[in-house]
């Protein structure tokens, strides 16, 4: 019964918990990236993999767009 | 009238001395204009001809279409749109329940070997997003 409460020493719910979150993650990203032609797919599986940096990156170097490029002096 | 009308009326009808070489002379001996005979004669086409144009250019009226056309496009174009992302997102989704179904795969068979693969997945995104933001500086824009 235990075995079935937990895998690998991590609770189901907690597993399933973190399963939605990554889909909405990924969900999130690809739509949004796909919506800016920014790698779509990329981000989206990041996102599936992993919570939350890909979200706080995707934010940093997408939305926001750091670093800006340096201006070329003609 | 004014004054000002009045005199500029009068000095419109002065009679003015025309040189044989088609240059206009006032009462002062002042030269007012210089035109040659041919200069006068492209002058007078290029008149005859801009009224022609013009008056052909006002028959023609092009076919604007209407509004409903434009906002039939709009939508036409949308709805193709908005199909292609539930395409794409369906494709994800079968993509993402094939690695969630690995990873809970990882995380039942052994801890430690899904840190070293959070820890792998980590260090290439990074090191992708990096190359691209390189590459972005470089050419001004990072887009697939």
């Amino acid at each position: 019964m235990e075995d079935l409460e937990k895998l690998g020493g991590v609770p189901v719910w907690l597993l399933v918990l973190i399963g939605a979150a990554a889909l909405c993650q990924s969900t999130w990203l690809f739509i949004d990236a796909k919506r800016r032609s920014r790698f779509p797919w990329f981000w989206g599986l990041w996102g599936l993999i992993q919570i939350p940096m890909p979200f706080i990156i995707y934010w940093i170097v997408v939305r926001k767009g750091w670093p800006r490029p340096r201006r070329h002096r003609e | 009238m004014t004054k000002e009308r009045k005199d500029k009326d009068v000095q419109a009808e002065k009679p003015r001395k025309t040189g044989s070489n088609g240059s206009v002379h006032d009462d002062n001996s002042r030269l007012v204009e210089t035109t040659t005979p041919a200069e006068a004669q492209w002058e007078g086409m290029e008149q005859e001809l801009t009224a022609a144009l013009e008056r052909w250019d006002a028959r023609i009226e092009p076919p604007l279409p209407p509004m409903a056309a434009f906002e039939q496009l709009v939508g036409e174009q949308r709805a193709r749109s908005r199909n292609r992302l539930w395409r794409d997102l369906f494709a994800f989704w079968a993509v993402a329940a094939l690695i969630l179904s690995l990873m809970v795969l990882v995380v039942e068979s052994s801890i430690i070997g899904f840190v070293i693969l959070q820890a792998t997945v980590f260090v290439a995104a990074i090191a992708f997003v990096a190359t691209g933001v390189r590459s972005k500086e470089e050419a001004g824009e990072w887009r697939t």
